[in-house]
């Protein structure tokens, strides 16, 4: 046992000694050829999370046509021809909502039938509307395209106004 | 180059995210380490190089689970030695060490010229070591060079406790007998 003690010593001596060979010429080159084809193989172990962020990304995909889809719509509008035409649209658009406004206090019972009458007339000139937003687009802001556009705006107020009129009459008589 | 000078816990941070620069600035570190651990329980140079490198893409996958990382050095180098261990079993059921190449290894040892002189005192030991039994060997590797003691030598080997206690006491027998004898 003494003897084997002096072996101890002997390789205690010899610490970090003993790497004394090296791997053949282009173990590195050959050690990323592994990294890089152990990389490529990690999509497996990945795999779970691959559908999650695969309908994740067709979310975002999805709301970012769907938001800019939007954006174009409101540009796409009288707005897109000019700032001043985009103020004139914010003007009517303010006013119909302002005239939508007092027509929704007016409902009654009594007047349901001509509010109906014009809800009605409304509608088709918003179709008529989008119609020409989608005519505008094409021929590329004709003058004669946006006359009918203001137009549309105009009569769509008209229509409010004498309906509030109407409305107004309505009361009169019936007090 | 930025990841020279950095320390290795930082290192494997950026390992087991994935930085290829980082695995491979610690492989540059260790490869020395692993690969002659490797070679001298596998004995096989070509085999060496391939449980080595296996290795650090093992530990690299697995790094979550290594709670320290300060361990790195040691827990790297058990993933070597089991890796090693189950080639040297392998060759041993195909009784494949022959005693040619160890011969064969020791003329060609003799060849390089050292300079060193604790270098070749080491060479020469690891050559004497290789003409004893595969498992004296293999005994005295993982307990005198690779630094474990009986028990984890018990385990690496897979006998028992006891076994290994007198397995490494007449191996460092038997060894010290070739030393003496090829020294005077």
């Amino acid at each position: 046992m003494e003897d084997n003690k002096d072996i101890e010593h002997l390789f205690d001596g010899l610490k970090n000694q003993f790497d004394l060979e090296t791997p053949t010429i282009g173990h590195e080159a050959r050690f990323l050829k592994k990294l890089e084809s152990q990389s490529e193989g990690k999509s497996k172990p990945q795999n779970f999370w691959r559908p999650f962020l695969a309908i994740a990304a067709s979310v975002v995909i999805a709301l970012t046509v769907f938001t800019s889809l939007n954006a174009e719509n409101e540009l796409t509008g009288l707005a897109s021809v000019s700032p001043e035409m985009s103020e004139t649209q914010d003007f009517f658009t303010a006013t119909i909502r302002e005239e939508l406004k007092k027509l929704d206090a007016e409902r009654t019972p009594l007047t349901q039938q001509i509010i109906y009458e014009a809800e009605r007339q409304l509608k088709a000139l918003e179709e008529d509307y989008a119609v020409l937003k989608k005519d505008l687009e094409e021929t590329g802001n004709d003058e004669r395209i946006i006359y009918a556009m203001i137009s549309n705006f105009q009569s769509r107020i008209e229509i409010l106004k004498n309906i509030l009129n109407n409305i107004e009459d309505l009361k009169k008589q019936t007090i | 180059m930025s990841t020279t000078n950095q320390n290795i816990e930082q290192l494997l941070l950026l390992c087991s995210a994935g930085n290829q620069r980082a695995q491979i600035e610690v492989y540059n570190r260790y490869y020395k380490a692993m690969y002659n651990t490797a070679l001298r329980i596998s004995r096989d140079s070509y085999k060496a190089e391939d449980i080595m490198q296996e290795s650090f893409l093992t530990a690299y996958t697995k790094l979550d689970t290594l709670k320290d990382k300060t361990v790195f050095g040691s827990w790297l180098k058990r993933i070597v030695v089991n890796n090693s261990i189950a080639e040297y079993n392998k060759q041993a059921n195909e009784n494949a060490i022959a005693l040619d190449d160890v011969i064969y290894k020791v003329e060609d040892n003799n060849g390089i010229e050292e300079h060193d002189l604790a270098n070749e005192k080491a060479k020469y030991i690891i050559d004497t070591m290789k003409t004893l039994k595969p498992n004296y060997n293999l005994g005295l590797t993982l307990h005198l060079i690779e630094g474990y003691d009986y028990e984890e030598v018990a385990e690496i080997m897979n006998i028992s406790y006891a076994n290994s206690r007198t397995l490494i006491s007449r191996a460092k027998e038997s060894l010290r007998k070739k030393l003496s004898v090829n020294a005077y």
